[in-house]
């Protein structure tokens, strides 16, 4: 530790507007973003335009993770999965997740389509939208909440994510482009509106991805498997 | 003394806490036999480092990098968002490595019912 | 699509190759395996496209987006990522051919998941020598890390516990890396390997700290001693097929990215002459050729002996990259392509006999030699390029290191690896004469492995044998060019 105190003077100063760290690159990305993809949150379009592939390789991360859980700890006999969770006792806890379950979902969805003009964008979305399913498991029970959401809908929808981002990478290819050059996709728009739409579609795809993964990486830690009796 | 000083805590100061995150997390990582607060320390310190990035990125007087038309396109104007973009994706990998861990940490309780390294030491030494 | 296309095309193939995986093992399970086999056959493919194209046209850059660096994320293919590219997707078929009796055994019921996470472990690796943008590193180092860990812990009881600790250093080591990235990119301002190598000061304090810490964080994750503990526990519980994928190819790409940015983002002065950081490296990898070579003699399970033998080859890589020449270097990178042949090789052969008898204790290994005869006569070519008797590839490679060695003026390194070669052959000649001399007390009848088990290993057993007469043709072909600027093999 005593290492990195000694390196501290060298580093830029807090806050320097006039860092290494803050020209150069940065510098591009910032003055050009807009113009680029005519989209004003430029943490997006650095994340889903410029260094997309970053970004493919971050959906592959949470679907292996989701993998590995899947591989690590699913039974494959469903006679001896057992569900841990039943549904609530108190009233109060039904109603209010009965309640705020589609205003979470809506706010999710928002947050990815918004994702473009503030802050947000797929993980984030996905996250919440997530979060509202796994709500739902909570305080409804395993076995009710399969209505909602059934667990072998959790593997399906990664694999989609993947496939929409990866397969929008292919689709610039077979246009023509490099991969994830999205103003080769072949739909007549205007440059910046080309890429303002592969952003989009990027971010869907990594919606699906989170929501996918986090629900069974859930689904895979709760269900133990040592035959407590279905509710 | 000052000389080396004022750099360090004055403008840099930030960069002390990140620091001391670090020895937290390393620390936890080290020092404690349960795996569950040794996952956790990995956690801490992976946060002190993504806190790092996160620290550069900021400028006196930046805005959130969203683009305002009304205010321009000038990179002193807004904090600077590569880094923040980076570290989406590093919190996503330190997410995901921490749920594989907990499945393995599930697995590991499954069967040998101890998450306490001196007991398993001790459970593998016998089997 | 033309041929500028290729480098992306590995990746993409892998990942939807995977996705397709778990597709059809939904519908029908016996399919999984052909299709991730024909995927690997593929990317050994466009390897070889790649690698002839490098060879004609010079190193190949591929923007990807459509954005040029260092605005964009770059791919880049020369000689040397070229080489490694071979060496992942060729060690990549030769074990999926015969993977499937096997992993049905091990991981019964799980066998579709298995496979779709090795061909996402392949995708890492293959992201990793392709990149050229230090954080998208990042992200394929963790890509393919999240992936050994699962694959490890597809072993035996113990191995739960072995993929945890090798999660926690692997980690670990990760965020050393990140985190000295941190401070490269904060004096920068870019990620791009050439920009950064044309922007950083060598002199600079943050400069050296980070190519400190990002040494330390690869050094942990190729078990350079002394953060080589969780190498062992993870060979030794995964399963066979997984040690087969894992060991000639994991520690390898690690010192991959070792190579590249100590040499070729940091330069060769900055490191072996302003900052002592290859004579550390060198000096620990000494020290864990001994620790692997010795602890290696002692083990009783044929499998730990091999994880132990593997800490000990990894090792000399890292003298290789610790001394810092040419000759050391090739003698290193040598070395990448006879360890990967070998070990495969070796670790396969556990896994055959796994499957013919059911265990894997050395004494329980008498006589086999006759009862198996293709696959212990590949154990046997293997074995003697690990002690490293010519005409193998074994010894060449570490001939070149002991005339780095010696061209340096660094004598015990070259008395410690001569000596340790002497380890080997102790534990090896030991095992052979086991194998070959003493009579079985098995009653049920041992009979060779499959095919497709067994032609992989031959292949390698071959491979070995092959590598080491056309050594030279492999550093004309290859080697020259994949040294870093500044560093040209003379003769």
């Amino acid at each position: 530790m005593g290492l990195l105190l000694v390196a501290g003077p060298g580093l830029p100063a807090f806050g320097d507007p006039e860092s290494a760290a803050a020209g150069h690159v940065s510098a591009h990305f910032v003055e050009n973003a807009y113009l680029d993809s005519h989209t004003p949150n430029i943490v997006t379009v650095i994340i889903a335009d410029y260094r997309g592939f970053d970004t493919l390789g971050e959906v592959v991360v949470v679907f292996v993770a989701g993998l590995a859980c899947l591989f690590l700890l699913r039974r494959s006999n469903p006679q001896q999965t057992g569900y841990l969770l039943r549904r609530t006792d108190s009233i109060i806890v039904d109603l209010a997740t009965r309640v705020m379950t589609p205003i979470i979902q809506v706010f999710a969805l928002y947050v990815i389509f918004h994702g473009h003009y503030s802050p947000g964008g797929g993980f984030q979305g996905g996250a919440l939208f997530a979060g509202s399913i796994l709500l739902q498991r909570v305080s409804q029970g395993h076995e009710n909440s399969q209505h909602t959401f059934s667990r072998h809908l959790d593997t399906p929808f990664a694999i989609a994510g993947v496939l929409i981002f990866a397969g929008l990478g292919v689709v610039t290819l077979l246009a023509g482009g490099n991969y994830l050059q999205y103003d080769q996709l072949p739909l007549g728009l205007r440059l910046d509106m080309l890429r303002n739409l592969g952003i989009l579609v990027a971010e869907v795809g990594v919606a699906f991805a989170v929501v996918g993964t986090l629900v069974s990486i859930f689904d895979d830690l709760s269900c133990t498997g040592r035959g407590i009796p279905r509710d | 003394m000052t000389e080396f000083l004022q750099p360090l805590v004055i403008d840099r100061w930030a960069y002390v806490f990140t620091i001391l995150l670090l020895s937290v997390g390393l620390y936890g990582l080290v020092m404690k036999k349960n795996l569950i607060k040794k996952l956790i320390g990995m956690n801490i310190f992976q946060t002190a480092v993504i806190l790092f990035f996160i620290q550069q990125a900021y400028k006196h007087g930046g805005t959130v990098p969203i683009y305002d038309t009304t205010v321009g396109a000038r990179p002193e104007l807004y904090v600077n968002p590569l880094p923040h973009g980076l570290m989406l994706t590093a919190i996503v990998v330190s997410v995901a490595t921490t749920g594989v861990a907990l499945a393995l940490l599930v697995l590991i309780h499954r069967r040998y019912e101890t998450l306490n390294e001196d007991e398993l030491l001790q459970k593998l030494r016998e089997s | 699509m033309t041929w500028s296309q290729l480098p992306i095309l590995t990746p993409v193939v892998l990942l939807v190759g995977a996705t397709a995986v778990l597709l059809t093992g939904r519908i029908r399970p016996s399919l999984a395996h052909r299709l991730a086999t024909a995927t690997c056959a593929s990317c050994f493919a466009i390897a070889i496209a790649l690698a002839v194209q490098v060879h004609h046209h010079g190193p190949t850059h591929y923007a990807l987006g459509g954005w040029s660096p260092p605005i964009g994320i770059e791919l880049v293919a020369d000689t040397l990522s070229v080489y490694f590219l071979l060496v992942i997707t060729g060690i990549a078929l030769l074990v999926m051919v015969g993977a499937a009796p096997a992993v049905e055994r091990d991981t019964p019921g799980r066998s579709v998941e298995f496979f779709a996470i090795s061909l996402i472990f392949l995708l890492g690796l293959s992201g990793i020598v392709l990149t050229g943008d230090l954080f998208n590193l990042y992200v394929f180092l963790e890509i393919s890390s999240l992936s050994a860990y699962t694959l490890v812990s597809s072993g035996d009881e113990r191995a739960g516990v072995a993929a945890f600790r090798y999660l926690i250093v692997g980690t670990i080591g990760a965020s050393f890396y990140l985190l000295g990235l941190g401070f490269l990119y904060s004096v920068t301002g870019t990620l791009n390997m050439t920009d950064m190598a044309m922007r950083l000061d060598p002199a600079a304090i943050p400069v050296r700290l980070a190519a400190v810490m990002i040494t330390v964080g690869l050094g942990l994750k190729m078990a350079i001693f002394p953060m080589h503990r969780w190498l062992p526990d993870a060979y030794t519980h995964a399963s066979s097929t997984a040690t087969a994928l894992i060991a000639p190819i994991m520690t390898k790409v690690s010192a991959y990215v070792l190579i590249r940015i100590l040499f070729f983002v940091f330069g060769t002065s900055m490191v072996s002459i302003d900052l002592p950081i290859a004579q550390a490296i060198m000096w620990l990898s000494v020290a864990g050729v001994l620790v692997g070579s010795t602890m290696a003699i002692a083990q009783t399970d044929l499998k730990r002996m091999l994880a132990y033998s593997s800490v000990a080859q990894v090792a000399y890589i890292g003298v290789g990259i610790g001394l810092a020449t040419p000759l050391a270097l090739a003698g290193a990178l040598l070395h990448v392509i006879s360890h990967a042949t070998m070990k495969c090789c070796l670790f396969l052969v556990v896994g055959a006999v796994e499957l013919q008898t059911g265990n894997r204790k050395l004494s329980s290994l008498s006589g086999i030699g006759r009862k198996m005869p293709w696959t212990f006569a590949a154990f046997t070519a293997a074995a003697v390029a690990m002690i490293g008797l010519p005409p193998t590839g074994g010894f060449f490679s570490k001939w070149y290191l002991v005339l780095g060695g010696m061209a340096t003026g660094e004598w015990w390194v070259v008395i410690f690896v001569l000596g340790a070669s002497l380890l080997t052959a102790t534990y090896f000649f030991r095992l052979l004469e086991s194998i070959y001399t003493r009579q079985s007390s098995e009653l049920a009848p041992i009979k060779e492995a499959p095919l497709a088990v067994a032609l992989p290993i031959v292949i390698l057993g071959l491979a070995v044998i092959l590598f080491g007469l056309f050594n030279s043709r492999i550093l004309d072909l290859f080697l020259r060019d994949a040294m870093p600027p500044g560093l040209v093999i003379s003769g």
